[in-house]
């Protein structure tokens, strides 16, 4: 049954391991959040494997009433690639950081798409390595100061649904949204596991996130930073749909 | 036990014709072993098949000197010449191996295998000539009728697309069959 | 009747589908890459009931083998040189989660890219590779009849033992091609699911599986690393083999030891010249390592010869096993590079 207001708990939240690990101001629990609705709503709790990769992701291995698998680096995405190939009937989704799919493991995340593969992929992009101390990310904006750059970080960074859609002609769902306007992720979300779930292969959807701890910043600078991010990074679907 | 180091050109067919006598003296309840050796490139290069048959147990795929050597090349002498003890029976390819060396080996036997080849009709066959020599080399135990049932069926593919290459096949390894007397 | 001519590498896949093998993942690499060509061919004939993909490297081919495994396959991978570097990153997590995967470990010419050719180099790498201890099984078959045999029993030990299991061989073994006998084992371990054992659950934590591999606080990954230390020691005397090659029983005072290809090699050394004071240890499992089995075969050993083509992978677990004994021990290394019967003839009469 669809949560239209969207404030109780998941029905898949597992209680035990409340309250989570997450920093205070963090967003990873509102996508998870957004997540265990759309598990709940789909009705396939039983019958999903999650995998986490390392980084602040990896903090959600027992965060829900659903199977779940953890590792590192960005090879979340081959495992649930594995798996999926080996038990079709199942949902697979694999929930990484920005440098375990765009950096460590972009090789995966680039090929699971060539492939078609039918997983679903959320990215969370806080523009920083969380876990790590905050460290430059390949989605650190220019001029951002991170511990590893001082003095403001260089032009260049990474825009992980465009580089998606232009990898391969294969129709897939890819989107960004933002922790920032749950009410919209959560249909993202939604969108991308049921396009697994009908078998069109491959869906995608990059988060841009919260760190207040990383990003040094109090509720306010927060969200004036996550704007910042929101003004690079475009918040929207950019689905290929079969011509 | 009996050793064979085939020694050639990458394209001589050095492997095509370890495969088939492979196949005739598995037809002979030997047992037999063969490892190709092989480098980093795909093309080119000296190629090299270690083949081992007898009655007894076979425990080690390659060898340091060989009872019958068959060299096809220059490059490929040079590179083998070290297999090559007293006892061993040597096979050469007389139109491309210009080094005087071989010629003083005291059981070499030198064959224009390149000339003769195209005298059938195609340099593709010379290697079927090479294992009529062979055969005749190892003597005792093989007919030119077993050679031709292998040779079917390693090539039963290319036959079907080309049937005039078993005529010159055979008439390749018939030549061969009768050059050492 | 003749038996099957068949290379090493066609022979794995053989006894891979005989074992029960479902799945395979894998990247190219050579002297390994026939045995994913191998199972692709047998894929096209039998979609319905096998996998196969070529990955983009060999991270992502141990990873998928790995959540295929977790699904309920028997899936397995094969791979050598660098690749098995690469490799090492999966490896480990099923090391560190006990998760049974096989591998087939194709040795090539090290270190580095070196040579796609032959060596004994990746003993340590395959036993030991990775952040652990090596909780692992390693089967170094000889001949091309053992790679049958064991790349079967792999699958068996494997699953019986919920680890991860290796069998350690060569591009010599893996490119010859001889006469072997294909047999149906008769009795083989059932794969099962870690996750998604039933579709039909409930609210019940109990009732979900979440598996990890990361710990927070380092009592939490000791407790891990006891767990796993507990399991080995009690696991590791069933899983132990070894052979001893003799040619008689009289009294031996050299102990050949060597393991693998250059084992066969010093078989056929000790064959060919009736040697009879010499006779060779072969482990079968390089990990665990055959220790007891090997002090036993010590009685009136007046000197030791540990024989490899690396230099001393193997005199390393040999020494490490018999520490405290003092029969002297000599070494005869050619890493990368093959060790033919005729050098272990020579051998044995310099060391008379």
């Amino acid at each position: 049954m669809e949560n239209k207001n969207n404030l109780s708990w998941p029905k898949c939240w597992k209680h035990s391991s409340k309250p989570h690990n997450f920093c205070p101001g963090c967003g990873h629990p509102i996508i998870l959040k957004q997540l265990g609705h759309t598990i709940d709503e789909l009705g396939i709790q039983s019958n999903t494997l999650f995998g986490i990769d390392i980084g602040c992701s990896l903090l959600a291995w027992n965060f829900f009433n659903v199977d779940t698998i953890q590792t590192h680096h960005g090879r979340t995405i081959p495992v649930m690639t594995g798996a999926k190939r080996s038990k079709p009937k199942m949902v697979s989704i694999a929930y990484l950081g920005d440098g375990g799919a765009y950096a460590i493991g972009m090789q995966h995340l680039i090929s699971a798409r060539i492939r078609n593969e039918n997983i679903t992929v959320i990215i969370v992009n806080n523009a920083n390595y969380g876990m790590t101390g905050g460290q430059e990310a390949p989605t650190t904006i220019p001029g951002q100061i991170t511990a590893t750059t001082q003095s403001g970080a260089d032009e260049f960074f990474t825009k992980g649904p465009e580089l998606l859609s232009g990898a391969s002609e294969s129709p897939a769902y890819i989107a960004r949204g933002s922790v920032d306007n749950p009410i919209q992720l959560k249909g993202f979300i939604k969108k991308a596991i049921e396009w697994q779930m009908t078998g069109k292969g491959f869906s995608f959807v990059e988060v841009l996130s919260f760190c207040p701890t990383n990003w040094r910043t109090d509720a306010k600078a927060t969200i004036e930073f996550m704007n910042k991010l929101k003004s690079i990074y475009t918040i929207k679907e950019f689905t290929k749909e079969n011509k | 036990m009996k050793k064979i180091l085939i020694a050639g050109e990458g394209g001589q067919g050095v492997q095509s014709l370890s495969k088939i006598l492979l196949d005739i003296l598995n037809n002979k309840d030997f047992h037999i072993s063969f490892v190709p050796n092989y480098g980093v490139e795909q093309r080119g290069g000296v190629s090299l098949g270690y083949i081992q048959f007898g009655t007894e147990n076979i425990y080690y795929p390659k060898f340091l000197k060989a009872n019958i050597m068959v060299i096809l090349s220059e490059r490929a002498f040079k590179r083998t010449s070290d297999y090559i003890n007293k006892d061993s029976i040597v096979i050469y390819n007389a139109d491309l191996i210009n080094d005087p060396t071989i010629k003083k080996i005291k059981k070499s036997y030198g064959f224009t295998f390149d000339t003769l080849s195209k005298e059938i009709g195609s340099l593709r066959v010379m290697n079927m000539i090479v294992l009529g020599t062979i055969m005749k080399t190892i003597k005792d135990f093989i007919k030119l009728g077993d050679a031709k049932k292998s040779i079917n069926r390693v090539f039963g593919d290319k036959y079907i697309k080309n049937p005039n290459l078993k005529v010159l096949n055979e008439k390749a390894l018939e030549l061969g069959y009768n050059l050492i007397k | 009747m003749s038996k099957e001519l068949l290379t090493g590498n066609e022979i794995i896949v053989r006894a891979a589908l005989n074992a029960g093998a479902q799945a395979f993942f894998g990247y190219p690499i050579t002297p390994a890459t026939e045995i994913m060509a191998e199972w692709d061919t047998f894929y096209e004939k039998n979609r319905n009931n096998l996998l196969f993909l070529q990955t983009e490297d060999e991270m992502s081919a141990g990873f998928a083998t790995i959540g295929a495994v977790v699904t309920g396959k028997k899936a397995f991978t094969a791979t050598a040189g660098p690749g098995n570097i690469l490799m090492q990153d999966a490896f480990s997590m099923a090391e560190a989660m006990q998760i049974p995967i096989v591998a087939i470990i194709g040795q090539r010419g090290g270190p580095s890219t070196a040579s796609v050719i032959y060596s004994q180099q990746e003993l340590t790498l395959t036993a030991f590779g990775g952040n652990g201890e090596g909780y692992r099984i390693v089967y170094s078959p000889s001949t091309i009849q053992e790679l049958y045999d064991y790349t079967i029993k792999a699958f068996n030990t494997a699953w019986k033992y919920t680890t991860p299991t290796f069998v350690l061989t060569d591009g010599y073994t893996l490119k010859t091609r001889t006469n072997v006998e294909i047999t149906r084992p008769k009795n083989l371990e059932k794969s099962f699911p870690m996750v998604l054992k039933s579709n039909k659950r409930g609210k019940k934590e109990s009732e979900y599986v979440n598996l990890r591999n990361t710990y927070s606080v380092e009592e939490e990954c000791f407790k891990n690393n006891k767990t796993l230390i507990e399991k080995w020691n009690k696991i590791k005397s069933q899983i132990e083999e070894h052979e001893v090659y003799e040619l008689n029983k009289s009294k031996k005072d050299t102990l050949i030891i060597a393991h693998g290809n250059v084992a066969s090699s010093a078989k056929q050394a000790l064959y060919d010249t009736k040697k009879k004071s010499v006779k060779l240890f072969r482990p079968i499992t390089v990990n665990p390592f055959p220790i007891n089995a090997l002090k036993k075969e010590l009685k009136g050993i007046k000197q030791i010869i540990v024989t490899e083509s690396a230099n001393n992978q193997l005199l390393k677990l040999v020494k490490e096993n018999l520490y405290g004994l003092n029969i002297p021990i000599k070494t005869y290394n050619k890493p990368a590079l093959g060790i033919t019967p005729e050098e272990i003839i020579e051998l044995i009469k310099k060391n008379k």
